[in-house]
């Protein structure tokens, strides 16, 4: 058996539930629809606001990422992720480190800490699944390129846009992230079909 | 006299010595989808491996007579659903195979040719 063969079988086996990317993208869609229509009918947008929004957001994904995820089930079959160890303290960890940011620096935005945590993780997916999952490195880049179009725009962009951008920037890359996980999961499944179809793969 | 050093296995003995149930490629499929996750359907891992139907349970079947893995028929959404799970002696099936195989694949590395004298 060729390690390609079985570099695949891993991939595709501890980051199924991750590479059912339409779930990401469809989230992505309804973020960049939710948090633009905010920024439209609102007279005066601020953070809050956008912060609002996107919590209204997930409530509008939750019915089509529960769709999406049986589009999944019945096309690729189950399978029940085994969470790490120390998984469950990553939620405590980020709300302690986003209040111990608030309590010590106060004029930091609201999402900020939001956002250098998606920065984090997708730099560390990226990393970590390389070079399968390379696309990753797009919500960083995303991010700096926000960051550094508010920072430099001199006045261009209201301070009470700051979130909203971003979380349209996130959003928006969400959809293409999500859509290149899903074909990389679609093509890996593919290929184990055919290199499974090989003479090597028979009866003992 | 024996010394330690000769009664070292050699790289091909070790070989010989590979467990077979869990060499053959299409086994050490299962075993590797499973070993990454909790457990996993049938349908997924006919998907993952590119098994047919009748080999992947054949060889389901193998390995569960072996105490490997573990099979569970459930029904979920009115859908009969059949998972599959890698058994404590499964994983350290597995683990000791990587081991030996890395093993191997070190001995290998530092084998050097034969010179003729």
């Amino acid at each position: 058996m060729d390690q390609h063969r079985l570099d695949r079988i891993r991939l595709l086996s501890s980051r199924f539930q991750e590479l059912q990317g339409l779930r990401v993208a469809f989230a992505g869609i309804v973020i960049v629809i939710v948090v633009g229509a905010y920024l439209i009918a609102a007279s005066a947008p601020t953070n809050n606001g956008a912060m609002i929004a996107v919590a209204g957001s997930i409530v509008l994904m939750v019915p089509g990422v529960w769709r999406l995820s049986r589009y999944y089930a019945s096309a690729f079959g189950r399978q029940v992720w085994k969470p790490g160890r120390f998984t469950w303290l990553f939620l405590p960890a980020y709300f302690v480190v986003a209040w111990s940011l608030h309590a010590a620096i106060p004029s930091i935005p609201a999402g900020a800490p939001t956002v250098a945590i998606i920065v984090v993780v997708s730099a560390w997916v990226a990393i970590r699944d390389w070079p399968w999952r390379t696309y990753y490195l797009a919500a960083p880049v995303a991010v700096g390129i926000a960051f550094s179009f508010t920072a430099s725009g001199g006045g261009v962009l209201s301070p009470h846009l700051t979130l909203a951008v971003l979380f349209l920037t996130i959003g928006g890359a969400f959809v293409p992230i999500g859509i290149l996980d899903h074909m990389l999961l679609v093509k890996l499944m593919n290929e184990a079909r055919i290199s499974g179809s090989r003479p090597a793969l028979t009866n003992d | 006299m024996q010394t330690g050093l000769s009664e070292m296995p050699t790289p091909f003995e070790n070989l010989a010595n590979f467990n077979r149930l869990v060499h053959e490629p299409a086994r050490l499929s299962i075993l590797t989808a499973l070993a990454a996750c909790d457990k996993a359907d049938f349908v997924f891992l006919r998907n993952i491996t590119g098994l047919t139907k009748g080999n992947l349970s054949s060889h389901l079947t193998r390995l569960e007579e072996a105490d490997l893995v573990e099979i569970e028929k459930v029904f979920e959404d009115k859908q009969p659903v059949t998972y599959i799970s890698l058994t404590g002696q499964g994983r350290d099936a597995l683990r000791d195979y990587w081991k030996r195989f890395d093993q191997v694949r070190k001995d290998l590395r530092e084998l050097k040719p034969l010179r003729a004298t």
